[in-house]
């Protein structure tokens, strides 16, 4: 008798519910994307299988991306490192103190506009411009040089633990799906005080990585954002590197990735979790029989209260949609394996998985394009009142966010070109790695007819999460 | 790669735009239903009535949207930034054009409670 009141209870309460969570991106917009249309989701999709099939019968017959091209353009200064760094700083503790000190409401304060739009999505779109920019402002790695630099003029510290190979980059894996949970799961996820906590645990984690592993091997593999920033920035024509400024050609970097453990995982939730966002807006998840909706009952009815069973239906959604884009990946490299030439799955894997790269951007770009130009404008007039009240540094406190910057038609085209662009990148990547892997021409191609069908797949899928099919 | 595999691959590339182009061509080209005219939203007990709805206007309709409640809060139309009280019991009435497009939040501001969507379709 008790249990069926519980379920009851419960059934009404999962009424109640209605499920707003889902309905605002990022508890931060009141704006969402109008889906593509389908006129040009079919222009789209053909575009793709037109391209890949001309790129197979045209592209070069001999590898050309994997000896390095580049030609300094610039010498810049020691002093130029440690300013960035105090600025980097000086940015970091601005945020976490507007956060715990400011009002504690997500759109009046500074500190969930620059973490979710300016950091995440910001910097992924300049660091394909401007190459790493975010690597001599990091806070974080500013103060683990700081220290280390002091460590070394007292003639104090212990010589840094080797960083183990076999832990590669799965801090960097772990750590970018812990702060997609954040973003895409926790109800909490725009408390200002909430987020600076976690901005404070998160560099104290980097400092100890630092302190054990020494400064650059941690910041080159361990910190997840510096990674994360870093592989996006390997797709740019700019190259910052001890000291200098160098010049190559777009996409130059990737091929130089170091496909050491931890990387294919890195890769696989970064694609993975950007479509779980694009999926969990849509009506297989959020309809009246969605996936999301069903899961959020079957624990409603377990006696989680609502919050909790929200939270607990989108981690195994998003967990779930990382595992489905691994196992396509898997599949290629399975298929490239049928080819021949004994390489083993776990090298193809590794050896490949630069390519993609461009396709983790292109999500990146074409899912959040239109958070970064509407909700980004808000920098405008928070910079002036960082803490949402008392101040008007700038004199720009009264700015609002122009809604008509961009157009429903001019998002639809970014999202489309993006992902088109990044599906040409990857496919070109894949290509030219190829032509040095395997010993025959004919082995390099029939392998890549896998990569080919890996890569419109994920071109498929990222154009149809973001289509009037997924709305 | 020998010349007739590429001469194969670009054909099919070729075959790939015509059958794009008859398809999508020949395909009914995406019916709209645009709902203009006025609507009405009612809110009981704090929720919307039949749940959330999707209000659609095409750009540079005039967007003519009555909201009842039988609790008294402040009705805020996201992207377009209008507010606007309503008592307990009563209405309020918005008309503006409908000068941006995108997919907006209607929500009970102090309640936090999303009541409808206002598309604004190019």
């Amino acid at each position: 008798m008790s249990r069926r009141l519980t379920a009851a209870g419960a059934t009404v309460l999962a009424a109640a519910l209605a499920l707003p969570a889902t309905a605002s991106a990022h508890g931060l917009v009141g704006k969402q994307d109008l889906p593509i249309p389908r006129w040009l989701f079919a222009w789209a999709a053909s575009i793709v299988l037109v391209i890949s099939f001309v790129g197979l019968a045209v592209l070069w017959p001999k590898p050309r991306l994997e000896q390095p091209r580049e030609r300094r353009a610039l010498r810049l200064p020691v002093q130029l490192e440690v300013l960035s760094g105090l600025i980097g700083i000086a940015i970091f503790v601005i945020v976490v103190y507007a956060g715990l000190a400011g009002v504690q409401t997500s759109t009046a304060n500074l500190t969930p506009t620059v973490v979710y739009v300016l950091f995440w999505v910001g910097i992924p779109v300049l660091s394909l411009a401007f190459g790493d920019v975010f690597r001599p402002f990091n806070p974080w790695l500013a103060i683990g040089r700081g220290t280390g630099w002091l460590v070394k003029r007292l003639g104090a510290g212990a010589d840094p633990i080797a960083y183990p190979a076999w832990l590669g980059r799965w801090p960097a894996a772990f750590a970018i799906l812990a702060f997609a949970w954040v973003e895409l799961a926790y109800t909490n996820k725009a408390d200002p005080s909430t987020l600076s906590i976690m901005i404070l645990a998160y560099a104290a984690m980097q400092i100890v990585g630092m302190s054990v592993y020494g400064t650059e091997a941690w910041s080159r593999y361990g910190d997840a954002f510096g990674v994360y920033f870093g592989l996006f920035a390997r797709l740019s024509p700019l190259h910052w590197e001890r000291g200098e400024l160098r010049r190559r050609p777009p996409l130059g970097g990737a091929p130089f990735l170091d496909p050491i453990p931890g990387t294919v995982p890195l890769l696989c939730t970064m694609i993975g979790t950007t479509s779980f966002d694009g999926f969990s807006q849509g009506p297989l998840w959020t309809g009246t029989n969605g996936l999301g909706i069903q899961l959020q009952h079957r624990f409603l009815d377990l006696g989680f209260n609502a919050e909790v069973a929200l939270e607990i239906a989108f981690t195994i959604g998003l967990i779930g949609v990382v595992l489905v884009i691994s196992s396509l990946y898997r599949l290629g490299v399975l298929g490239m394996r049928s080819v021949g030439e004994n390489h083993q799955a776990t090298e193809l894997g590794r050896r490949f998985v630069h390519s993609l790269i461009p396709i983790a951007l292109a999500y990146v770009i074409a899912h959040y394009c239109s958070l970064l130009l509407y909700q980004g404008q808000a920098i405008a007039y928070l910079a002036s009142v960082p803490l949402g009240h008392g101040s008007n540094i700038f004199g720009t406190a009264d700015r609002t966010i122009d809604y008509n910057v961009i157009n429903a038609n001019g998002v639809w085209y970014v999202q489309v070109v993006a992902l088109v662009i990044g599906h040409a990148s990857g496919l070109t990547l894949a290509h030219d790695r190829a032509l040095s892997m395997y010993r025959s021409a004919r082995a390099a191609t029939r392998s890549q007819y896998w990569m080919l069908v890996v890569m419109i797949g994920f071109t498929s899928l990222g154009l149809w999460l973001l289509s009037a099919a997924n709305s | 790669m020998g010349r007739n595999q590429r001469i194969g691959l670009l054909a099919g590339a070729v075959v790939i735009v015509v059958i794009a182009v008859i398809v999508i061509g020949g395909g009914s080209s995406d019916k709209t239903k645009t709902a203009s005219g006025p609507q009405t939203v009612t809110v009981v007990n704090g929720k919307p009535q039949g749940g959330v709805k999707t209000i659609t206007y095409k750009r540079g309709d005039t967007v003519d949207l009555t909201v009842s409640s039988d609790t008294a809060d402040e009705i805020h139309i996201h992207g377009y930034d209008l507010h606007k009280d309503v008592t307990k019991g009563g209405s309020v009435h918005f008309t503006f054009p409908a000068s941006i497009d995108g997919k907006f939040v209607i929500e009970l501001e102090n309640k936090g409670e999303q009541i409808a969507s206002l598309q604004v379709e190019p």
